[in-house]
């Protein structure tokens, strides 16, 4: 297990999260990829920290677990709350953004 | 103490006619046409009687009266004031003394009107304008009083107003004198941008240290208002159409005093018309008076042949003026206010007689039926064609001894029109009062309140020639008044005898040919002549169809291409730039996720490449 694999299962984790990010239309889908993205980010500062010798970048990893957790409560509150409303999760037809 | 009553007395003179205006105005629907009438004739009487009491008691002296300091222009104190001096008196006297005979004979002739109080009021304020025209001391004066008579004889020519020709002669001769009043503005600023002051007197001696340029276009901006008030050159057209108005109006305002300002206006600015501008004062002058002379021989409209009649001798003392004649001009000016207006009110007491009735053709037999009217008529008729002693005979002498000194050419151009002015008041005459009747309706004598003023005026136009006869060496009355302000022009010496010989020459000759054709050809060439050989056709197309024109073409290309067009094209850039920019605004978040995306990669590459 060496320090470059996991540069790159993390940049991997990263960039399948942005991708989907930017081409799904489901949003529950989108928050999943959001997860993925903070797991790379994750994986990214354990690795940092273990490189240099750091142990501060253990705690900052469960903070960041911890945040991910209230922001998923949070945006599937709201999910629920959209499909009750518009009957979709689909960003293709939530567009309330454009002017 | 004398100075003091004499500059009272001038601004009460000057200011009785304006009472007499704002009286009869406030009241105008409590005063009968008989109160209104007599309210306006008190009211210039006044004005005349203290016109000639000031001429009495004048001292031969040019005194100035600054009335106020009125404003401050460009560090030049600008006040109003009044100028007591020979020229000045003599327009006083005979506006005062023509306009109180003419708004008598008007009590009569407006008898049968319900607005007359009104024009009771117009008149007297007409008045009252002139009088600030010719007392006033500057060019701003003379410049308010030059608006004011404009503005009354607007109102009073489009007085009947619900006739729809009476309101386009009234619209008209307003804006062709708004043309001519040019020539005031050029006269007012120029003197005021060089830093010179506008009273006629200082102004007269600073003149000679301005530029050639600026004394030519001083002279110019002279001629074109004189051209605009006295009805010279192309700018005549008003006058014959201002005959719209009530006659005893044609007489006062479009004979006698108004259309003269521009020889008032010439002998007191003679100062700036110098010797650049002087031939063509001379030539307008001319060239108008044949015109008017020629025009006036066809006309069939009683009221037309005369203000052609007053065009051509407007035209004689313009073209005096050019040779240098003021006092010949002031002269034929004052006698020919006196015919002229006798000739007008008789015009109008033949019209009244025969009820409206206009169209010279249509009279005759006038002589048995109107006897005042026609021997006062008559006389006024003798009067204009030159006939001694009567007062034409003495002021159309001084024009031409004055031409004669100019010319060999000139002198024979203006016995041409004199003999002209024969042949058209002859035939006038003959088909009034001579030829057979051939009106159905019998006419009737004007009353007396009408005739009484042709009477007076009949008297003025015998003795006015007395005014300016030289005893000897010394000169006439008129001439030593004006001396002091209007230069006198030394005249060639001739014997009264010939000039009686050569004045009843024309006289007769001009009659015998006017007879012929008012027995022979009363309607020669009418519908040319009726068209005024199409002049008036010729200067609208110059002036409004050209501008008209000029203003289509500015439309097309100005308005509708550069300015339309160029507006056009850019709302319409602009429109299209918005909606390409309004497509990025989709409102799916994988949009703007996307445009995160490169960003922040963008940011992240720019910080780590380099």
């Amino acid at each position: 297990m060496t320090i470059s694999a996991l540069v790159c299962v993390s940049l991997l984790l990263m960039g399948i999260g942005g991708v989907g990010m930017v081409i799904r239309r489901n949003i529950l889908i989108m928050m999943m990829c959001l997860e993925l993205m903070l797991t790379a980010a994750n994986i990214m500062i354990v690795t940092a920290g273990a490189v240099h010798g750091v142990l501060g970048t253990q705690v900052l990893v469960f903070f960041v677990m911890m945040v991910a957790a209230a922001e998923v409560a949070v945006g599937l509150a709201l999910l629920v709350l959209v499909y009750r409303l518009r009957n979709t999760i689909s960003t293709k037809e939530l567009t309330w953004l454009k002017g | 103490m004398a100075q003091g009553i004499i500059s009272v007395g001038a601004i009460a003179m000057v200011l009785a006619p304006l009472l007499g205006a704002v009286g009869i105005r406030c009241f105008r629907d409590r005063l009968s046409v008989n109160q209104a009438g007599w309210l306006s004739v008190v009211s210039m009487g006044l004005s005349a009687v203290l016109a000639v009491m000031l001429a009495v008691n004048w001292n031969g002296q040019v005194g100035i009266m600054t009335g106020f300091e009125w404003a401050t222009l460009l560090n030049m104190p600008v006040g109003l004031g009044i100028q007591v001096d020979g020229l000045s008196l003599l327009m006083s006297l005979m506006v005062t003394i023509i306009a109180t005979l003419i708004a008598v004979y008007s009590i009569g002739y407006m008898a049968h009107d319900d607005q007359a109080p009104s024009f009771f009021a117009w008149v007297s304020f007409f008045v009252f304008w002139m009088l600030v025209l010719v007392m006033s001391d500057s060019v701003l004066g003379l410049f308010f009083g030059w608006e004011g008579v404009g503005l009354c004889s607007f109102l009073l020519i489009g007085f009947w107003n619900g006739v729809a020709s009476n309101q386009r002669a009234a619209i008209q001769a307003f804006v062709v004198n708004r043309l001519g009043d040019l020539g005031i503005w050029v006269i007012l600023l120029l003197p005021l941008m060089a830093f010179q002051p506008l009273g006629w007197m200082v102004l007269s001696g600073q003149v000679a240290t301005m530029s050639p340029l600026i004394q030519a276009l001083l002279g110019m901006g002279v001629l074109l208002a004189v051209c605009g008030k006295s009805a010279q050159g192309p700018l005549y057209v008003w006058l014959p159409n201002a005959m719209a108005g009530p006659t005893p109006v044609s007489a006062l305002i479009h004979a006698a005093t108004m259309v003269t300002a521009g020889v008032y206006l010439l002998s007191r600015a003679h100062f700036l018309v110098g010797p650049a501008v002087q031939p063509w004062v001379m030539g307008v002058g001319l060239i108008t008076s044949l015109l008017g002379a020629i025009l006036a021989l066809g006309q069939s409209d009683i009221k037309r042949v005369l203000a052609f009649s007053t065009m051509s001798q407007l035209g004689l003392m313009v073209m005096a003026c050019g040779i240098g004649a003021y006092h010949a001009a002031l002269f034929h000016m004052v006698t020919h206010a006196g015919f002229k207006a006798l000739l007008f009110l008789g015009a109008g007491s033949v019209i009244h007689g025969l009820h409206g009735e206009q169209n010279i053709t249509k009279m005759g037999g006038l002589r048995n039926h109107m006897p005042i009217t026609f021997w006062t008529m008559s006389l006024a008729v003798l009067a204009i064609m030159g006939v001694p002693p009567l007062s034409g005979f003495f002021s159309k002498d001084a024009i031409i001894v004055a031409a004669m000194g100019h010319s060999h050419w000139l002198l024979g151009a203006t016995l041409f029109v004199s003999l002209l002015t024969s042949v058209y008041m002859i035939r006038l005459w003959w088909l009034v009062f001579m030829a057979p009747a051939t009106s159905g309706v019998p006419p009737h004598e004007s009353p007396r309140i009408m005739t009484i003023p042709l009477l007076l005026l009949g008297v003025v136009s015998v003795v006015a020639g007395g005014l300016n006869v030289p005893v000897g060496q010394s000169l006439g009355l008129m001439s030593a008044w004006l001396q002091p302000v209007v230069p006198w022009l030394e005249t060639p010496h001739t014997s009264w005898f010939a000039m009686i010989a050569l004045s009843l020459g024309m006289a007769g000759l001009g009659g015998a040919i006017g007879w012929g054709l008012a027995t022979r050809f009363p309607l020669l060439f009418r519908q040319w002549f009726e068209a005024q050989f199409g002049i008036p056709l010729f200067l609208n197309a110059m002036t409004a169809q050209l501008t008209l024109v000029v203003g289509w073409a500015l439309n097309r290309v100005g308005d509708r291409v550069l300015i339309q067009g160029g507006i056009r094209t850019t709302s319409w850039a602009l429109n299209h730039l918005s909606k390409r920019i309004l497509m990025t605004q989709t409102g799916r978040l994988g949009t703007y996720l996307l445009a995160l995306l490169v960003l922040v990669l963008g940011i992240l590459g720019s910080v780590l490449l380099p």
